[in-house]
């Protein structure tokens, strides 16, 4: 379940990866932050989520809607991908919680 | 005297405090409804004049929704509302996969429930019935 939740994060790391290419030559600061975002990156690039289809399916329970997906997000990662993400983000937030 | 400046310090103390709260009576009482059973997660204040035609949505705003979640979609209107806030929400393939609005019965639902199963982005996308003006808050929240 946990390992789920950590694999799901690929999702939203290309999100913040995008948000913060625009400042990434800025300062040196910005540039630390995008070389460590995409370190990251690289530990999830073998990540693979797939998806199964199925329309979502409502249902009306006391006047009040009720909307169960039926499509499915499936991570697979393997035990030595796990490990790299647990080892380059705690790498990463021990120097930015040194550096604070 | 002492005394007297402890409580003034106080009384600044506790107004600074209550200024960082939300002032927003519509936003506070919407998720006070929402349910005992409902964790607060994220407001969305709308607030939309008349549009000149009807169409898309006109209120976007992105969220990322996690999977084996009950999330809940609350919509509450203001009391100058014409019109009523109504929600639906698109996944990242831009497939509808709630609608707090039936077109087919015209019902409007005040909240949804939605069992995510699939993790991403999705976006949600509030409007006022008929394209009316209207003022209101949609309330999220996760169902515990």
């Amino acid at each position: 379940m946990l390992k789920d939740r950590i694999g799901e994060q690929k999702i939203i790391l290309n999100d913040l990866i995008m948000l913060a290419s625009p400042y990434c030559s800025h300062d040196t600061e910005f540039n630390a932050l995008c070389r460590s975002l995409q370190e990251i990156k690289d530990k999830y690039r073998d990540v693979r989520i797939t998806y199964t289809l199925g329309d979502p399916v409502s249902v009306e329970i006391n006047g009040a809607l009720v909307i169960q997906q039926t499509e499915k997000s499936i991570v697979e990662m393997s035990d030595e991908q796990l490990e790299g993400i647990i080892e380059v983000t705690r790498s990463i937030r021990d120097k930015l919680v040194i550096n604070n | 005297m002492k005394k007297y400046l402890t409580v003034l310090l106080l009384l600044l103390v506790a107004g600074f405090m209550a200024k960082g709260q939300t002032t927003d009576p519509l936003v506070s009482n919407c998720v006070m409804n929402a349910g005992t059973d409902a964790k607060y997660l994220k407001d969305f204040r709308v607030q939309l004049g008349k549009a000149a035609a009807a169409g898309e949505p006109r209120y976007k705003a992105q969220m990322s929704l996690w999977k084996n979640t009950k999330y809940r979609f609350s919509m509450c209107n203001s009391e100058d509302s014409n019109g009523k806030l109504i929600l639906s929400i698109k996944d990242n393939s831009n497939k509808i996969v709630l609608s707090s609005f039936d077109q087919k019965t015209g019902k409007i639902y005040p909240y949804v429930d939605f069992v995510c199963n699939r993790s991403g982005i999705y976006q949600l996308h509030y409007d006022f019935t008929g394209g009316n003006q209207g003022s209101g808050v949609g309330v999220v929240s996760m169902v515990k």
